[in-house]
């Protein structure tokens, strides 16, 4: 069954001005299927209809036109929210709350008791990486560690749909990993995960599938790794390989009709740069050695 | 419902679940109303300005000593009602645009939880924000009144003596002093006018649900508030003029001045148990109607 | 979804089928608080005026009681301000204070009863004492301008809490008052009113009988004495029950008026004879009787005999002749039976120089005047 579904969805906004009158079509017949069990990204510019459908979706909008479902249990029912868990972008949390009576809070009203919140609230603060701050009120937290609440209380019911608006916005490249690992968990887990992202980086890294919007309409949807690769070029990779070989490559590749456009050096990330450098630069401080360097 | 549930897949999920009213969401949402509402600062504020007018009023001195227990009654209704009726309106009025603004609306929504039980918590939690305020500033009150009872007994006994009073008429002074200022009429006094600020916290929710900021909530509320005090005088003076179908044709305002007889309570006048339960009666009525409006417009409303 | 259109008329019927089903319990409870005198008068130009801008806002956020409250500690204000200095400037901010005051709360009694004291007491005998007028005609006009104001809120007093007795008998009080209304027979009435009140003080039946017996003198009608008998009679007789009323001014009003009575043939002796009995038969003491024509058995007793007789010759008169005559009799009876001291019979002598009573008639001579000292021998 799939995690989401959605035939026809559409939403015009009608925004009255004295006497005037205006209709803005949000989204436009949106046909999607989002596979249970798999990291699905909604894409686009933006006022392309990636919140509204999201909204849509959760049933804070009703639509104009069309339906969607979630596990197969019409949004407009509040059965289909038993089973989601949501972040929306830029998450605030009530600001007098500390962050562990932010979790306790969420949890009871996804339906948790509290025996089970006494178990699963550390456990979540934990995983999160906000366990040292759970005593301080959400006021005197920084963007990325709102991220993380957010993340927490969307998974304190332990959903099988998480729906996540910008996950890693203002989060620094060593939480975006940390929440990009935790993607992938949840997906090793079972778990579905829509998601949508302006860092088309990240996006790359953990989607199955994307759909991409533009002005309310889809404009393409697909496997990633169908939909970015290019069948007509072949990369190879090696290590090691003197440069007295690469023209022997280039020689052999034309003689089978192919066209050799660039023999270089890949190139790592700057984020897998930037994580090195400071995890390496941490431990060291530390008086542990480091992953790079070996002390004798 | 059921069948919905039943096909959904096997799930992991650690929630109860529960999709019909749940009182312990709704029970959440208020301990997080109260809780969030008491630490902010502007609720401190206002607590520490009543308990300190309610304070000054032990020294006010203009009075004999039946107006001296007036003038600490009439200060310490006042007050918690002017305290209770700013909360009522400005703690009210900033909930739905804040939680819009920082999308606790949409986590919250996003949750199993009817929009009904969203607002009825809320509505519960600035109700008990209320309670709260006016037993504390009661307290202070019933604090400054017993603290004169003495300084009171012994100006009388001192007079008492100049007129050669016997026993019998003295012992009669000092219970006149000590029943009204223990008089148990007070309770019935207070609880009225928690009764208004419960009403005027109703007509501020209400606004709220369809206003687009908390300055126009404020400002909507306030008027209506005016309204509301004086709708009473105009169904008076047109009902002269057009007769009594004025009444039913301004019925749709509540009438605030219902609850303003506390005033009269505080002076020592009787107000029978069934007739307060009118009143009571009439403000459940309408917080009823204001907040069966706020879910239909709430309901419906795109967020 | 619904249109805007439509959720506006669902909303708008809501509200007034809502009105339309509460208006009855709404009618009722304005009915309750008509009929229990709830609330003031409503807000009008004139109070608006009075109360000033702070206040009338206070007043529509329905704080009446502290409004009334702090125009009453201004009014206070302005009366200290005026009695210490130019009294005329601050006092004349009293009025219109007292009126607000009154509108915002008619249900208080010592709204009225100090505004009232202040009209009929203070600002009278600022009048009859102003230095600035030398007419007393128009001091005493004045005066009594204010006296009539004073009336006139006791009198709205009594008419909006008509269930408590503290505007009654502060009526009465002025009505008796020798120097403004000097009206005891309507002092009685106001009196009377007070007994089945609310708050009604403890002495006002006695007072009942004072200002009776005040007004019998002055009208010097035979009925009303027989009245006023009657009135101690019945607190003398039916009152026994009451451990805590105070005995001594009715013996005393009974024993007076009981007099009056035989004297002038209003009360038989038959009648008499069986109130004595009444008497035996309730135990009252014998040097308390009244209904006796023993003679009193201790100095005190024949002085509070003459105590009470020679207070009535030592009073105003009224225009009755024979009733001083028997008066005087009285306290020529009763005077060998007493000691008065140097100073008493002084004291009495010049109360019967101020009542301008014929030289002939008097009872009582002055002290003579201390001898100066002769001249030293030269």
């Amino acid at each position: 069954m799939d995690a989401i579904t959605t035939e026809g969805l559409t939403k015009r906004f009608v925004r009255h001005q004295f006497k005037s009158r205006q209709v803005v079509l949000a989204l436009d017949h949106l046909d999607l299927r989002v596979e249970a069990g798999s990291v699905f990204g909604i894409l686009g510019p933006n006022g392309s209809g990636k919140s509204t459908t999201m909204k849509l979706v959760l049933g804070l909008m009703t639509p104009t036109d069309g339906r969607a479902s979630i596990f197969g249990v019409p949004c407009d029912k509040i059965a289909s929210r038993v089973h989601v868990g949501f972040l929306p972008e830029n998450p605030y949390f009530y600001p007098f709350l500390t962050g562990e009576e932010t979790v306790w809070f969420y949890g009871k009203i996804s339906g948790l008791n509290k025996a089970m919140l006494q178990k699963r609230v550390p456990e979540l603060l934990g995983q999160v990486g906000l366990t040292h701050a759970k005593d301080r009120p959400i006021s005197g937290y920084s963007k990325g560690m709102l991220q993380r609440i957010g993340l927490a209380q969307a998974m304190v019911h332990d959903p099988q749909l998480l729906i996540l608006d910008e996950p890693t916005a203002g989060v620094d490249p060593i939480g975006s990993r940390e929440i990009r690992d935790l993607i992938f968990d949840l997906k090793k887990r079972g778990k579905t995960v829509l998601l949508s992202s302006h860092l088309l980086e990240q996006v790359q890294e953990v989607c199955d599938r994307v759909c991409i919007l533009n002005r309310g309409r889809k404009v393409l949807e697909g496997k990633l790794a169908d939909l970015i690769s290019d069948q007509r070029k072949t990369s190879i990779v090696a290590e090691n390989l003197p440069e007295s070989a690469r023209a022997e490559i280039r020689a052999l590749i034309e003689r089978n009709g192919g066209r050799v456009e660039s023999i270089g050096h890949p190139q790592t990330t700057l984020e897998s740069l930037f994580i090195r450098s400071v995890r390496n630069h941490g431990e060291l401080q530390d008086g542990k050695p480091s992953s790079g360097e070996k002390r004798g | 419902m059921a069948d919905e549930l039943n096909n959904q897949p096997q799930v992991t999920s650690l929630a109860a679940v529960r999709v019909g009213f749940s009182w312990a969401r709704v029970q959440a949402i208020i301990s997080n109303t109260l809780t969030e509402s008491m630490r902010q600062k502007i609720y401190m504020v206002l607590v520490l300005v009543g308990v300190a007018l309610i304070g000054g009023s032990n020294f006010i001195t203009a009075f004999e000593f039946q107006g001296k227990i007036k003038a600490v009654k009439d200060l310490g209704l006042g007050v918690i009602s002017a305290v209770g009726t700013l909360l009522a309106i400005i703690v009210t009025a900033q909930y739905l645009p804040t939680e819009l603004e920082r999308k606790t609306l949409y986590t919250i929504l996003s949750k199993p939880a009817h929009r009904f039980e969203f607002l009825l918590g809320k509505y519960l939690g600035i109700l008990t924000l209320l309670a709260v305020t006016v037993v504390v500033l009661s307290v202070i009150m019933g604090g400054v009144l017993l603290s004169r009872e003495r300084g009171l007994v012994e100006e009388e006994m001192a007079l008492s003596q100049q007129f050669n009073e016997t026993q019998e008429q003295r012992e009669k002074r000092a219970e006149t002093i000590r029943g009204q200022i223990r008089d148990p009429e007070m309770i019935k006094a207070l609880a009225l006018t928690l009764a208004k600020l419960a009403l005027i916290a109703a007509i501020a929710l209400f606004v709220s649900t369809f206003s687009t900021s908390m300055i126009f909530t404020v400002v909507l509320t306030v008027m209506i508030f005016l309204c509301g005090m004086l709708v009473g005088n105009a169904k008076d003076y047109f009902s002269e003029q057009w007769g009594r179908w004025v009444n039913f044709g301004l019925a749709f305002i509540p009438d605030l001045n219902t609850f303003n007889v506390a005033d009269d309570i505080l002076m020592g006048r009787k107000l029978e148990l069934m007739k307060s339960l009118k009143i009571f009666g009439y403000g459940l009525f309408w917080i009823a109607v204001l907040l069966f409006g706020a879910h239909l417009i709430f309901e419906e409303k795109e967020i | 979804m619904q249109s805007r259109d439509k959720r506006i008329a669902k909303i708008a019927v809501l509200f007034v089928a809502a009105g339309l089903v509460i208006s009855p319990l709404e009618i009722s409870i304005q009915s309750d608080r008509k009929e229990l005198r709830f609330g003031g008068r409503g807000m009008s130009l004139k109070l608006r005026e009075q109360m000033g801008q702070g206040l009338a806002i206070a007043f529509l956020g329905g704080f009446r009681g502290i409004t009334a409250d702090l125009l009453w500690i201004k009014l206070h204000h302005e009366w200290e301000a005026g009695s210490e200095k130019n009294t005329k400037d601050r006092w004349a901010r009293i009025p219109p204070l007292a009126e607000a005051v009154i509108a915002l709360q008619p249900q208080y009694p010592p709204f009225y009863d100090l505004v009232a004291w202040h009209y009929a007491y203070n600002f009278y005998h600022r009048e009859l004492y102003n230095p600035d007028e030398p007419d007393p005609r128009v001091r005493l006009h004045n005066a009594r301008h204010w006296m009539f104001r004073g009336e006139t809120v006791l009198l709205e007093g009594t008419r909006n809490i008509p269930y408590d007795a503290t505007l009654f008998a502060a009526l009465a009080r002025l009505y008796d008052d020798r120097g403004k209304f000097n009206d005891p027979e309507r002092a009685a009435n106001y009196w009377e009113l007070s007994l089945d009140k609310e708050n009604c003080p403890a002495y006002a039946h006695r007072m009942v009988g004072h200002a009776m017996h005040r007004a019998a003198f002055q009208k010097g009608d035979p009925q009303k004495f027989r009245e006023t008998f009657d009135w101690w009679k019945k607190i003398w007789f039916e009152g026994r029950a009451n451990p805590s009323e105070i005995w001594s001014p009715v013996r005393r009003g009974l024993r007076t008026m009981r007099e009056f009575c035989l004297h002038f043939g209003l009360l038989g002796a038959e009648e008499d004879a069986a109130l004595a009995q009444r008497e035996a038969e309730l135990n009252v003491p014998l040097n308390e009787r009244v209904f006796t024509h023993a003679a009193p058995a201790s100095p005190s007793g024949w002085r509070e005999r003459f105590d009470v007789w020679n207070t009535e010759w030592l009073a105003p008169r009224g225009e009755t002749p024979q009733l001083w005559e028997f008066v005087r009799k009285k306290v020529v009876e009763l005077r060998p039976h007493v000691t008065l001291t140097e100073d008493e019979e002084d004291w009495y002598a010049q109360a019967e120089e101020r009542l301008e009573v014929p030289p002939h008639d008097r009872l009582y001579k002055r002290k003579p005047a201390p001898q100066s000292d002769p001249p030293p021998a030269s």
